[in-house]
């Protein structure tokens, strides 16, 4: 079975949106939910929190590698 | 968590967004969520006493008139009589929200995912959550 990750979307009173993955580490994240969010409206700002900094997954990226 | 990203709200009045395609029905699907009425195509009277003509003239439930105009670069904006009117401000704020959790549930749709929930949350943000295998 894979890996899986949650996208978070919450939209405040006056319409701002923000969008949190939840599940996917490393810069794999940005990439994931950044086309995503492109598709909502323009972007205003792009926080990293402590995930997007930690390792991939060494299963993700060995499965990668075999592709 | 980890990358948050926030985007501009697809709706407002100050960087409007193409509200072309789906957008004019992702707009008035919001509007009767709200209970409003709305029709194509009227006139209304704007902030400077003037008639102009609206793509979608909106009444609030304090019978307030909200005018929508789509304009030459296919952005929408937004036309009251009254700019001091706090509850047409109000409206306003409520459209922009329902028009993102409608922008935000087609999207989603559009590129696959399924399993989509929702929830009204009690500081008046609405949250969406989707899950994805990979």
């Amino acid at each position: 079975m894979g890996v899986k990750y949650q996208v978070i979307v919450e939209i405040d009173p006056e319409g701002e949106i923000k969008v949190t993955s939840k599940g996917i580490k490393g810069s794999k994240c940005i990439s994931e939910i950044k086309p995503l969010c492109e598709r909502f409206g323009p972007i205003k700002d792009v926080q990293k929190t402590k995930e997007y900094y930690e390792k991939e997954d060494l299963k993700q990226k060995n499965k990668q590698k075999i592709k | 968590m980890s990358t948050c990203i926030t985007v501009s709200p697809p709706l407002s009045g100050a960087d409007c967004v193409p509200l072309i395609g789906v957008g004019m029905s992702l707009l008035t699907s919001g509007i009767c969520e709200l209970n409003y009425a709305c029709e194509l195509n009227q006139q209304m009277k704007n902030c400077e006493g003037k008639i102009v003509a609206v793509d979608l003239l909106i009444k609030n439930l304090q019978g307030e008139q909200i005018g929508v105009k789509v304009n030459k670069n296919g952005n929408a904006e937004f036309i009251l009589e009254d700019v001091k009117s706090v509850s047409a401000l109000e409206s306003i704020k409520q459209i922009r929200q329902r028009y993102s959790k409608n922008k935000v549930l087609y999207e989603l749709q559009q590129v696959g995912y399924k399993n989509i929930k929702q929830e009204k949350l009690s500081n008046g943000n609405i949250r969406i959550v989707v899950e994805k295998w990979e």
